[in-house]
């Protein structure tokens, strides 16, 4: 098991569409199997966690799940009124405020508000605190795919450079120093092995690299294909390519259809191996989880725990 | 909802949009749809975005910057020459809003100050909605100027289909003739008390942001006040332009249920917004082969048994992706198409050309 999961703070990011929220579903579900308590955090304008936990509905509010498993939506516009409310003490007035439209469209368009206020919750949730032990053994961020999760990740540097006092930059301080904590933070990419998603996700290592003091800690290769050869490739291969095969020819996945189809499985299993070499240039680890040929999400889910155990 | 293949229904309408979440292929389908106009005999052009590279490579677009390049010579000396004519050209969203901005600042120092304030260049480079808003406005321009018959654009793209719709009224409510008005009251009073409403409101923003990104914000207004009124005429004509009787969508997804469960939330959204959608493309659509029943393998052979397994596994999951998308059809899907995954990905032209004739060739449901 790669270390980094284990860590207080996982931050999951990754381009749209290739299991990032299953992923971290799957971290968060896992630790919460081990008895932790465990925050899971979706930014997402339609969440995904009622599909992958039947039953849960996601909303601003700390929500159980199951076990000792808890799930919110930290959305921008609630997390600015509960920031404001703790600001000027008095929640009517502050509603009003963060109601107002102006406010809304224009704290939309503020830059850096979209990273500040909801780093500021995440941080708030990691430093509580009950009978003197940390109120969350673990909390795992669904975060932003890659675009805004780079805005997110730059943001402390952009802000320090910019406001050197008061309770901006104090609260930019305490991010920073979450965010480069490598024993309490670890920053996990998901990709799958095509090429839009691979060259993404080598921008945007090279990117936090090079602009940020932070560090990711393991890359997670969604929907591996099988290698259904494994140890025996060459007989497959020549079974693939139309051999006869007195073990296999029996199968209904002799038809030539079918076979037609397990060679394009195969054909795309080797293109996959070619995007996996180009990641393995980013020099950061590597975690296959295979793919799952299932087209139920808590099934998925339950799949992808698995492989997360038992890499 | 009319039952039309796609070559009516590139000869039906001038603008074709391709709509549908990231990573379901949609700048290859916008790129056949594109062969298959200029095959027509249509002067076409597709307008796209961050094309994969090897795609880009396929058109010679490569390296090509945001002016549209005449692709024609190279389909004829590839091999697939056209009766029309291909262009493409790659959307840069900052370089568009610059242009916007060039176009309708009063003197060139107004300009350089504008380009040249943090908040726009905040708006221009990052803000979410950007990107989507500089597309909507390059369309209407390109469709206004009447150089092309055929114009296909490829939307940027989002996880959410539908931000693509939304992010630029959401923008567009930023340029807002009633926030400018109080903005430019703040710039004149220095930021202080007009009326107390919005003297809260600073107040809180200050809290938030820090005095300085008021000050910004006022400058900004100020220094804009000359392009918002255009840039609010241009985007009302380009909402018109995406409901007009010559726009089409074509939604793209992809065979997994997640993804079609996006597709038909944003052919559902489209409707009410007076948006016509012609087809519904299944792409990468792997077909089921048929009930199969193994016969148990020799359980000594290990091979064997991961093959029975794993051809078992992959009926099991195409024929549960066929029933959603028959689901979908069954719902009276505009146009449903499923388009065969094709062996290999689409990054040569002989790829992108065999792709455009299936798209021809392929009958939607019922």
């Amino acid at each position: 098991m790669n270390a980094a999961f284990d860590r207080r703070f996982l931050f999951v990011t990754g381009k749209g569409g290739v299991g990032k929220s299953l992923v971290s579903a799957a971290l968060a579900a896992r630790a919460a199997h081990r008895g932790e308590r465990t925050l899971w955090v979706e930014m997402a304008e339609s969440p995904r966690g009622g599909q992958l936990f039947p039953g849960f509905e996601p909303r601003y509010e700390l929500t159980p799940i199951k076990d000792s498993l808890w799930g919110m939506n930290l959305r921008l516009q609630p997390a600015i009124e509960e920031y404001l409310a703790v600001v000027f003490k008095l929640p009517l007035i502050t509603r009003l405020i963060a109601r107002n439209t102006l406010f809304q469209v224009l704290t939309g368009a503020l830059p850096g508000l979209d990273s500040l206020i909801p780093l500021g919750k995440l941080w708030y949730e990691l430093e509580r605190r009950r009978a003197g032990r940390p109120y969350w053994d673990r909390i795992v961020l669904d975060a932003p795919a890659t675009g805004h999760a780079l805005t997110m990740l730059r943001f402390p540097q952009t802000a320090l450079d910019m406001v050197r006092s008061g309770n901006v930059a104090e609260r930019t301080r305490d991010i920073d120093a979450v965010l480069r904590d490598r024993r309490l933070t670890a920053l996990i990419a998901v990709t799958t092995l095509e090429e839009l998603p691979v060259d993404e996700t080598c921008e945007l290592l090279g990117q936090v690299h090079t602009d940020t003091p932070y560090r990711f800690d393991a890359v997670v290769c969604n929907q591996t294909l099988p290698d259904i050869g494994g140890i025996e490739a060459d007989r497959y291969q020549r079974w693939l390519a139309g051999a006869t095969d007195a073990g296999l020819d029996a199968l209904a996945a002799a038809d030539p259809a079918a076979r037609e189809r397990l060679r394009d499985l195969d054909a795309r299993r080797e293109q996959q191996q070619a995007w996996q070499r180009r990641l393995e240039d980013c020099s950061v680890p590597l975690i296959d989880a295979p793919w799952c040929p299932s087209t139920d999400d808590p099934a998925r889910l339950a799949a992808m725990i698995e492989a997360l155990n038992d890499p | 909802m009319t039952e039309t293949g796609i070559a009516n229904t590139i000869n039906d309408h001038r603008i074709l949009i391709v709509g549908g979440s990231g990573g379901v292929g949609k700048t290859s389908v916008s790129a056949a749809l594109g062969l298959a106009a200029a095959r027509a005999g249509h002067r076409t052009l597709v307008l796209t975005i961050d094309p994969a590279r090897r795609l880009a490579a396929a058109l010679g677009l490569e390296g090509i910057g945001p002016s549209a390049e005449d692709v024609t010579p190279r389909l004829r000396e590839s091999g697939h020459p056209v009766n029309g004519e291909l262009h493409a050209m790659m959307l840069d969203a900052r370089r568009t809003l610059d242009r916007l901005v060039e176009r309708h600042a009063p003197t060139p120092e107004r300009r350089d100050r504008i380009l040249g304030n943090r908040l726009y260049q905040n708006i221009a480079g990052r803000l979410s909605g950007s990107q989507e808003y500089a597309a909507m406005q390059q369309l209407e321009e390109i469709a206004a100027s009447g150089d092309y018959d055929r114009i296909i654009l490829d939307t940027p793209p989002t996880t959410q289909a539908m931000d693509f719709l939304t992010a630029p009224e959401r923008l567009q409510a930023f340029f807002d003739s009633n926030l400018i008005r109080i903005f430019l009251t703040v710039g004149e009073r220095a930021g202080r008390g007009f009326f107390r409403v919005s003297d809260v409101l600073f107040r809180a923003l200050e809290r938030l942001t820090g005095a300085q990104v008021i000050g910004d914000i006022a400058e900004f207004f100020q220094l804009a006040e000359c392009i918002f009124q255009p840039f609010n005429a241009q985007a009302a004509r380009a909402r018109r332009l995406l409901r007009a009787r010559s726009t089409t969508f074509m939604i793209v997804t992809g065979a997994d249920l997640q993804q079609l469960r996006e597709a038909k939330r944003f052919w559902k959204a489209l409707g009410p917004m007076g948006i016509n959608v012609a087809h519904l493309l299944v792409n990468r659509w792997r077909p089921p082969l048929g009930q199969t029943t193994d016969p148990p393998p020799d359980p000594g052979d290990a091979l064997a048994e991961r093959i029975a397994t794993w051809h078992a596994a992959l009926e099991d999951l195409a024929q549960q992706q066929n029933r959603a998308i028959d689901a979908l059809a069954a719902e009276c899907a505009p146009g449903l198409i499923r388009l065969p995954e094709l062996p290999g990905t689409i990054h040569t032209l002989d790829g992108l050309s065999e792709m455009s004739e299936r798209l021809l060739s392929s009958h939607s449901d019922h």
